[in-house]
């Protein structure tokens, strides 16, 4: 904390040295009447002068808020006197909004210490998912008549956690093969269930209760219907957080966030157990579980998704065998830009997993250039991207993997849909 | 009415330009003897006002108050010095002063609180409040003792070198309490716990 004296006192001094000396020694009483309210103010200002500096300390209403939220951060200030400003500065990533919004708000506030203390509330909306530091607290605090005053810093509370707005899904991908516990994907057995699979002849053991009156009218024995049974399954994210220069990295790596947030809520409430896996410049994973808390596990291990720059092989042989279940349903989520990534993919198809992939792209911005050449050379670049993403998903879908793509503005629902879609003729042709 | 209104420290400003043109014609209008040279400069210091609260320089618009202050004592008379003018210019000058500074700040910081705003209009009003009180004491004092004697002026040597002594060592201990404050916030950012809560001294 540092103290220094304003341009008031300043100008204090310099107006009254001099009239005081004119007044006594010219005498010239009206010198002194002429610079009486500087003197009054030096008195009173040096007066009332707190030694004393302020503690200042500040607390945040919440930890954890969804996008939307406000985070109320309280500021309590004890000792000193006179009034005191506060600006908090939280990090760069914390305002990055989409370019239609205006400036960050005024994070400054100000108020008047009386008696000692004084409580100061911000209000940060909180706008971009993720996990925020919320940075320094800088505060002023201006003695009583402003002759002096103090500036200090004082680290805020340590992060936050902002969590994307949650996704309502309608549609669940279907996965291939399940598990052997009760869930809501229909599977290829015949049990006890909803779905209506077959009916065969009553054997000694059946309970009445599944006996197919319509068909036993029919012929002269009972028969009994038989059902599919509904199952869970293990539902793996597997995220692509690798950095490739040239794409708005934040907003393909937010897409998959949400997409991923999305999915867990969604499956974890028909008792799926879902698992985490982040594939890029780190390895990280979240081994599969149910339960509001794996819910907690996987948006605390989402939001904190690093994007690091790393050219070393990394594949799936460093994760462990728990972490991928056999038959387990492989959503992968990523914008297809990382030729390791893919690797990873061709990779788990091989090992027999049910492997999908949502294309997390940004669209491609519209050519607005005037002159002719440069929007030519320009359309032409994105048809060749295109073509060279066409490829990638035709490769993938050689070996079983559907791809649907999913930009910003199209809902998750629509993107299921058409995953859904494209993966039926492959169960059709066999593949699985 | 409309732009004064929305811009910030716009009101401020034009209160102390009026302010400052009261003074500047109040020191012009002074005795014919010294007009000459306490008009212009009076005139000059209050184009340096102007200039100084456009460009946005608090200093500089405190320091404006030396070259104001010695045309109105220029303006005056040394046989005949007049309390009571010199203590409505000084106070006049004064809320000049602080009105271009609140303006200046409005402008470089925004609008502050009503709480923060009433503060410093108390602390104005009672500056000001206290000089004119101070003086009618002082001229009361004046007037029953007119003459220069050891009497007058005993008490106001005796109080100007308390003053002076007084600031001096405010500002010799303030000096020691940044040193002691420094070597404290070295040990206590040493153990400070910055996960939930955190705290400066």
């Amino acid at each position: 904390m540092s103290i220094r004296a304003t341009d008031r006192f300043l100008t204090a001094v310099i107006v009254t040295v001099p009239a005081a000396l004119v007044a006594v020694l010219a005498g010239r009483p009206d010198a002194a009447a002429l610079v009486a309210p500087w003197i009054v103010l030096l008195v009173l200002g040096l007066s009332r002068r707190s030694l004393e500096s302020p503690t200042v300390s500040v607390v945040a209403s919440a930890e954890r808020v969804v996008v939307g939220d406000d985070i109320e951060l309280t500021t309590s200030i004890e000792g000193g006197s006179g009034t005191i400003s506060v600006s908090h500065q939280p990090s760069a990533e914390f305002w990055r909004r989409g370019e239609e919004d205006g400036p960050p708000a005024n994070t400054r506030t100000e108020g008047v210490i009386a008696d000692g203390a004084a409580e100061l509330t911000c209000v940060l909306p909180a706008s971009e998912w993720g996990q925020h530091d919320l940075g320094l607290v800088r505060y002023e605090v201006t003695h009583p008549y402003g002759l002096f005053r103090e500036t200090g810093e004082s680290a805020a509370v340590a992060n936050v956690l902002v969590h994307p707005t949650p996704t309502q899904l309608h549609n669940l991908l279907a996965p291939w093969m399940v598990r052997r516990i009760s869930g809501t994907h229909g599977s290829k057995e015949l049990g006890r269930g909803i779905e209506y699979a077959d009916v065969r002849p009553f054997t000694s053991g059946d309970s009445l209760r599944e006996i197919n009156w319509r068909a036993s009218a029919r012929s002269d024995e009972l028969w009994v219907s038989q059902r599919h049974p509904d199952r869970a399954t293990d539902v793996i994210l597997l995220v692509d957080s690798f950095v490739e220069s040239g794409h708005d990295v934040r907003t393909t790596v937010g897409l998959a966030i949400e997409a991923a947030v999305g999915l867990a809520e969604s499956h974890l409430a028909v008792s799926d157990r879902i698992g985490l896996v982040e594939l890029g410049g780190l390895v990280r994973w979240v081994s599969p579980g149910t339960g509001r808390l794996q819910l907690q596990r996987l948006t605390d291990g989402l939001l904190s998704t690093g994007l690091y720059a790393n050219a070393a092989q990394r594949d799936l042989r460093v994760i462990p065998a728990r972490v991928l279940p056999p038959r387990s349903f492989v959503v992968a989520l990523s914008p297809l830009f990382d030729e390791r990534f893919i690797n990873a993919l061709f990779m788990l198809s091989g090992r027999g997993h049910d492997v999908a992939v949502i294309e997390c792209a940004t669209v491609a911005s519209e050519n607005s250039s005037q002159d002719e050449g440069v929007a030519a050379t320009r359309l032409l670049a994105g048809r060749v991207w295109e073509a060279e993403r066409q490829i990638v998903r035709d490769r993938l879908a050689g070996r079983g993997v559907a791809v649907a793509a999913w930009g910003p503005g199209t809902h998750l629902d629509l993107v299921l849909s058409e995953l859904t879609r494209r993966r039926q003729p492959m169960t059709r042709a066999g593949r699985r | 009415m409309n732009a004064l209104t929305f811009r910030p420290g716009a009101v401020q400003a034009v209160l102390s330009l009026v302010a400052a043109v009261s003074v500047t014609a109040a020191i012009a209008s002074a005795s014919p003897i010294s007009t000459e040279i306490g008009g212009r400069l009076a005139v000059a210091a209050f184009v340096c006002f102007i200039l100084t609260l456009a460009y946005g320089s608090a200093r500089f618009v405190g320091l404006s108050s030396i070259p104001m202050l010695s045309a109105a004592l220029a303006a005056s008379s040394a046989n005949d010095p007049a309390w009571v003018p010199a203590i409505v210019i000084g106070c006049l000058w004064y809320a000049a002063v602080e009105l271009a500074w609140e303006s200046i700040d409005r402008r470089s910081r925004g609008t502050p609180s009503v709480a923060v705003s009433q503060q410093r209009l108390n602390e104005v009003a009672t500056v000001a409040t206290l000089a004119l009180a101070v003086t009618a004491a002082a001229l009361t004092f004046a007037s029953a003792a007119p003459q220069r004697t050891l009497l007058s002026q005993g008490p106001i040597i005796i109080g100007l070198f308390a003053a002076i002594t007084f600031v001096a060592r405010n500002l010799a201990g303030q000096n020691k309490g940044d040193a002691t404050r420094r070597t404290r916030s070295r040990l206590l950012d040493s153990s400070t716990d910055g996960k939930r809560r955190s705290h400066a001294a």
